[in-house]
């Protein structure tokens, strides 16, 4: 590589360009500022919002509140910022999963909390939470005692 | 007196000091800044790999096994009884870092797992025994070549809970080192222990045999004749102890579902397609298997690039991008093979021995994978293939440097965009990464889920505490920031 040592210099550019990056990136990380690795922390809602159930599972398991309407930052569900609980995220999100978290999370459902589910799950267009809804039924809710038209009257969606 | 022998002693040992800076910065400049580029790349790697934690899915019914297991010896005899499979060092393994843990599976499970990529990275620069500036270009790219292939992010995304497919490809680097070394009674000892640990830790291992073979017919002696000898009777041992003593079967067609064309068979479908006579489908997954480590197609047995072509469906420019940086490479490798390899193997320069090896683990590979192809059976010829990648990227900047001004000028362009390509696909091994720290953590949220479908669970009360442990370890992980939508656009496949 005695006349042009440049040129084959360049084939090395890219490969050591993402080794710089990478490099970087590592050093950031263990400085606690990496571009890639997440610092903050999510509220409840925010987790439901991008479906990390892991978070979901530790924040209500700390105490968080399941019930309570989060703020949520934009990007993260919409373009704008908003308030949801966590299962109307799901049914906002349409994610079965996420729904599944948040009834566990609550241990045996009372009935008012099962109905309230329902009747959220029921206007839901996809229909894929009620099925998850229904498996957590409480036990001693009798068969006839959910009614859609009496139970679900004025639930609307705040989604 | 005493204080001059001391003087004398100082004065020796900084002349031998100075000797070896003098050594190390004249003979080994360029070699250095190719294992600073190879630890840039490990770092990385190792902390994104180290972020996921211990996967739920296929580790939990090992490390339940091993809990149970008394010892270390009871687990390799144990695993010398299953009637499919020969590996009972991958069984012991499993035990011994569980024992060795202490209840830090974390630590123990991907700690051994960044060492074993640390190994690859630094076993695998060495046998580069880089030496010039162009040396080190053809270094670097070649670093990318490992990293970014598609039979690599097999051995960084699972583990169960120990990734053995990386482990094989640490240990066939290993033998080919040896087989590059000068030699010795010590290094034909270690070539076949090299060799026993990887064959009975997966049928893979064997492997390392073609790797010491092949390397010796390319004229690597490194491991003399008496230690292939050697390696070779431990083979036919292997062959005796599986085949004819343990009477273990060899995989069947209804193992587990393969790709086949443009779609993928359930194993209901394969046995119905091709019970009768699967040698057709056979030979499919050892050309699918070998075309997929040159031109990044099939996939698994499925031609996705050429379906999506064919279909005219959106395909992630990830996949147009594999296919085009591993056809330009594969075509550099096709170049320097027919130019550079014409020598006969003794006389030839020992690159090419790296090329001629590479072919022969590709072929391997691909044999051994006749009953069902994956990228992870392909990881090892992966990474021979940026072996060779290596080769005809040195041979390519030779060619460079001898051509007129405008053809060097063009040549230089084009390897750069080959070059571009893959350094592409290995920031695509970030959103692997990443991807599965996310997806691995999920699945530990949804575990009690399992817990109530009655699927595979521990019921004694140690297996729940182990349970429960690697539980708090996943939940409590470090999770990735999100990712946003154009990312998944462009590097999901």
């Amino acid at each position: 590589m005695t006349k042009r040592s440049w040129l084959p210099a360049v084939v090395a550019l890219p490969g050591l360009l993402v080794a710089a990056m990478a490099l970087a990136s590592t050093a950031a990380a263990i400085a606690g500022r990496s571009p890639l690795w997440r610092t903050g922390e999510l509220n409840l809602s925010e987790a439901a919002a991008v479906s990390d159930l892991a978070t979901m599972v530790r924040l209500i398991r700390g105490g968080a509140d399941p019930d309570a309407r989060h703020r949520i930052r934009p990007g993260l569900l919409s373009a704008h910022e908003s308030r949801l609980t966590p299962f109307e995220v799901a049914l906002a999100t349409r994610r079965p999963e996420v729904a599944e978290i948040w009834l566990r999370s609550r241990g045996p459902l009372g009935a008012s909390v099962w109905i309230r589910a329902k009747c959220g799950a029921r206007l839901e267009p996809g229909g894929s939470i009620e099925p998850i809804v229904d498996q957590h039924r409480p036990a001693d809710l009798d068969a006839g005692a959910f009614d859609a038209q009496r139970d679900c009257a004025g639930v609307v969606r705040t989604w | 007196m005493p204080v001059e022998a001391d003087v004398r002693l100082g004065q020796r040992v900084s002349a031998f000091a100075e000797l070896l800076r003098l050594r190390w910065r004249w003979r080994n400049r360029w070699r250095a800044r190719t294992f600073g580029v190879a630890f840039a790349f490990a770092a990385a790697v190792s902390y994104g790999l180290w972020h996921i934690p211990v996967q739920r899915f296929d580790s939990l019914e090992q490390l339940v096994a091993a809990q149970e297991s008394p010892s270390v010896g009871a687990a390799f005899a144990g695993a010398l009884q299953q009637p499919v499979y020969l590996r009972p060092l991958r069984i012991a393994q499993i035990k011994l870092l569980f024992d060795l843990s202490q209840g830090h599976y974390q630590l123990a499970y991907r700690g051994f797992h960044v060492a074993l990529l640390a190994l690859l990275l630094l076993i695998f620069t060495h046998t580069l025994r880089v030496e010039s500036a162009r040396d080190w270009v053809a270094a670097v790219f070649a670093l990318t070549v490992l990293l970014g292939i598609h039979t690599f992010p097999p051995m960084v995304r699972e583990a169960f809970p120990i990734n053995h497919f990386l482990e094989i490809a640490v240990l066939c680097l290993a033998a080919l080192a040896l087989a590059q070394s000068r030699g010795g009674m010590w290094v034909d000892i270690a070539a076949a222990g090299v060799f026993a640990c990887a064959a009975l830790t997966l049928e893979s291992g064997l492997l390392v045999w073609v790797v010491l073979a092949g390397a010796w017919w390319s004229g690597l002696r490194g491991v003399s004749l008496r230690g292939l000898a050697l390696c070779t009777l431990l083979l036919a041992c292997y062959a005796g102890l599986r085949f004819v003593y343990l009477d273990t079967g060899m995989p069947s067609l209804i193992e587990r579902t393969s790709g086949f064309l443009f779609e993928r068979l359930e194993p209901e479908e394969l046995q119905r397609r091709f019970g009768a006579d699967p040698t057709g489908f056979y030979a499919y997954n050892v050309v699918a298997s070998l075309l997929s480590v040159a031109l990044a197609e099939p996939r698994a047995g499925v031609f996705v690039a050429t379906r999506a072509w064919f279909q005219q469906s959106a395909a992630s420019p990830q996949v147009w991008i594999t296919v085009a940086s591993s056809v330009a490479c594969t075509g550099l490798i096709g170049a320097w093979a027919i130019t550079g390899w014409r020598a006969r193997p003794q006389e030839a320069d020992s690159r090419a021995a790296l090329g001629r090896v590479a072919l022969l683990v590709s072929v391997a590979s691909a044999a051994s994978s006749y009953a069902y192809t994956k990228d992870d059976i392909m990881s090892t010829a992966g990474v021979f293939y940026a072996l060779a990648a290596f080769g005809a990227m040195r041979a390519a900047l030779a060619r460079v440097a001898a051509s007129g001004r405008l053809a060097a000028v063009s040549l230089s362009v084009l390897l750069c965009l080959v070059s571009c390509g893959w350094a592409f696909r290995v920031i695509t091994l970030d959103h692997v990464l990443r991807r599965e720290v996310y997806r691995t953590r999920n699945d530990w949220a949804l575990t009690p889920t399992l817990v109530r479908n009655g699927k595979r669970w521990p019921t004694d009360r140690r297996g729940l505490v182990l349970v429960e442990r690697l539980e708090h370890d996943a939940l409590t992980a470090e999770a990735p920031k999100l990712l946003p939508r154009w990312h998944y656009r462009w590097f999901e496949e």
